[in-house]
């Protein structure tokens, strides 16, 4: 019993000391955002000789939105010469197919990929388009995008740098007045780009690679093996593999799109959960290689392995909750403990979710959004929901890693039309 | 949908910071006040349960009430908490509250419109943990480690710990951000230590008497969901009227001028 009372006391400590290492690094990037030099992106260059761009696009049953994000992109002020769109209809059975067809008809720089049964998902779907892009650069957005009129410029510039592997744009959600939700989404967002992302850029750590709103170099993409279709966080693992393979990511934040943000708290947790998972098989997959690369900086090395691990905190803590509690009923609630569990709450809410709400603040200060900022505390509830989501989708990792199971691509849940149908 | 103005100031702006004034800030003000509860916090535990006495003896007249002392940070000298009896909660009773929690449990994990919220998320772990309790008071109440006394002596301490961690907390945050004018940073400031006490104390004799009167069954639910996660919870709200504030003046005419880039 002994034992068993040091390793649990033991545990707890190493997650608290975890813990604190995260709260570290996020109130770092937080003042960096916040007083630090800002790094700019590619802006103000102009090339008379820019790459052809293909834009990808994977669908599946994207009815309700596809017409967004193709008029958008028809209205994009890239050289139609260099581009060429293709929206990937990935085995779907409503419209989409129809749709796609009928502005292939119309616009014939827009070559629809049509793909049957079998081995479906994001990830299988871009390799398959890949063979069939004639561009230099991939530029690859979800079905729900709204990409404003500069953006493939604003990304495609960024590869005349040959240093650059991978480009990512800042995500803004359009549907923010929808609900208490979409508005705490609209928070997190802010601060996962605006702060986060800006922060690791400056400070020439890991922006990642979102999947969405950014593109990459596809001569080294098909060079390094393509997608793996067992891993759902594709973009979590070209991030990686980009950085191991000495290239760099680099972060735009004034390339902006529009997304569509989970209008309800089961989208959205199903969503947490495939992102949990993906990211949690890259860590599987890449903790060694990111420690013993020789080509990562060891400032890259360090906040990659954070990065790595952030889905598997959650499940930690989850645990270390639990531990707490087997400690207060064997009597081990002394001062001790106490002193620990009061930092373990402060640190767990400082960590949070995707960024804490010094952060969020941070990033709504240099936005200037005022009124949402006093929604932050509403964020400590959130917390208990991404532990629950996100620990699940770590264990869905695990069963990855140890069984020969097929993964599945969960698609998020679309509400534009049905919210223009409520509205009539 | 196209956005028809591009927010390029926001892209890149950032605040020029102050060290000197940073931490002028810190040596001035937030450090004497961190000293002064060091050096009187044992006094401060000494009024709080003086008076959380007083009114629990007006509660709960017969019973004894009485202020216990114990150890804390070295140096710094000991806390003083409310000692008074508990029970432990009978076996009838603690069956009802595990019914009720399994029934709530299930309701909240069940119904399409209550399960996966936040708010329901935490309320069925909170019902989680009671659950837990009442088997461990169903099986083994006498091994119970805990007294009332106990539980009051350590919520004291925590509590300290709380207005320590709050104070250097709270000091850091408004000492940076020295853009904001020096009035608002000390309001936040002294306005979280204020609630804090008040909010303190208000729980400390709320929980005490409802763990005399329904017994120690609750006592791990009171620790771990209504603790410092709720103090955490109100530190959060006044730093977001704080930013609000921040953000109302950085956007206002004069305060543009406050802003730098790159």
């Amino acid at each position: 019993m002994g034992m068993a009372l040091i390793i649990m006391k033991g545990y707890f400590v190493a997650v608290i000391i975890i813990i604190l290492i995260y709260t570290a690094r996020h109130a770092a990037f937080a003042y960096n955002r916040m007083f630090g030099k800002q790094r700019m992106y590619y802006n103000d260059i102009y090339d008379s000789s820019m790459p052809s761009v293909s834009v990808l696009i994977p669908m599946h049953n994207e009815e309700k939105v596809l017409n967004y994000v193709l008029d958008s992109l028809l209205e994009c002020n890239y050289d139609r010469d260099l581009l060429e769109i293709i929206p990937i209809n990935d085995n779907s059975d409503d419209n989409t197919g129809k749709m796609l067809d009928e502005y292939h008809s119309k616009y014939p720089f827009i070559r629809p990929l049509h793909r049957g049964k079998g081995n479906n998902g994001k990830p299988a779907s871009l390799n398959d388009a890949m063979e069939l892009a004639r561009g230099d650069i991939i530029i690859v957005f979800d079905a729900d995008y709204r990409p404003g009129k500069g953006l493939l410029h604003s990304l495609a510039l960024a590869f005349k740098d040959p240093e650059v592997g991978a480009v990512m744009g800042r995500v803004i959600p359009l549907n923010i007045n929808t609900n208490i939700l979409t508005r705490l989404l609209n928070l997190e967002r802010s601060g996962g780009y605006q702060a986060d992302q800006q922060a690791r850029y400056n400070m020439r750590t890991i922006p990642q690679y979102g999947g969405t709103v950014g593109g990459f170099n596809k001569e080294f993409f098909m060079e390094t093996g393509g997608f793996n279709p067992r891993i759902l966080a594709e973009d979590t693992e070209l991030t990686y593999r980009i950085y191991t393979n000495g290239l760099k990511m680099v972060y735009a934040n004034n390339a902006e799109s529009y997304e569509e943000a989970p209008e309800t708290w089961n989208v959205r947790g199903r969503q947490v959960r495939r992102w949990s998972r993906g990211h949690n098989n890259v860590m599987f997959r890449y903790f060694f290689k990111v420690l013993f690369s020789r080509k990562m900086t060891l400032r890259e090395k360090l906040d990659g392995l954070l990065l790595l691990c952030v889905y598997m905190v959650p499940f930690l803590f989850a645990l270390a909750f639990w531990d707490t509690i087997a400690l207060f009923f064997l009597g081990e609630m002394n001062i001790f403990i106490g002193w620990w569990t009061l930092i373990f709450v402060a640190a767990y809410n400082t960590y949070g979710n995707f960024a804490p709400f010094y952060e969020i603040a941070t990033a709504l200060m240099m936005d200037g959004i005022q009124g949402d900022v006093m929604l932050l505390p509403l964020l400590t509830f959130n917390f208990y929901f991404y532990i629950w989501y996100t620990t699940l989708g770590f264990l869905d990792a695990v069963l990855d890693i140890i069984t020969p199971r097929k993964v599945h691509w969960d698609k998020t849940e679309r509400f534009t039309q049905k919210n223009r149908g409520a509205a009539e | 949908m196209q956005k028809t103005q591009i927010y390029y100031p926001r892209t890149y702006r950032r605040l020029t910071p102050n060290k000197f004034s940073q931490w002028i800030y810190i040596l001035l003000i937030v450090l004497p006040c961190l000293i002064l509860l060091l050096l009187f916090y044992s006094k401060i535990s000494l009024i709080l349960s003086e008076y959380t006495a007083r009114y629990l003896r007006e509660a709960l007249p017969g019973i004894e009430i009485t202020i216990g002392h114990s150890e804390y940070i070295p140096y710094f000298g000991g806390v003083s908490f409310v000692s008074l009896p508990g029970k432990l909660p009978s076996f009838e009773f603690t069956v009802a509250n595990l019914l009720i929690s399994l029934a709530l449990f299930i309701l909240f994990t069940h119904v399409k419109k209550l399960k996966g919220a936040p708010l329901f998320i935490y309320l069925s772990i909170a019902l989680m943990i009671h659950i837990v309790s009442c088997l461990y008071f169903a099986l083994a109440p006498e091994s119970f480690p805990y007294t009332v006394s106990d539980y009051s002596d350590l919520y004291i301490k925590q509590q300290i710990g709380m207005w320590l961690s709050f104070l250097v907390l709270l000091g850091f945050v408004t000492g940076f951000l020295n853009n904001a004018s020096l009035l608002q940073r000390i309001v936040t400031f002294a306005g979280v230590m204020i609630y804090s006490a008040v909010f303190g104390s208000i729980r400390y004799l709320v929980f005490l008497y409802l763990i005399h009167i329904g017994s120690s069954l609750y006592m791990p639910t009171f620790f771990f969901s209504l603790g410092p996660f709720f103090d955490f919870l109100y530190l959060v709200c006044f730093y977001s009227a704080f930013v609000g504030r921040v953000i109302k003046k950085f956007d206002s005419r004069k305060g543009r001028l406050t802003w730098g880039w790159l």
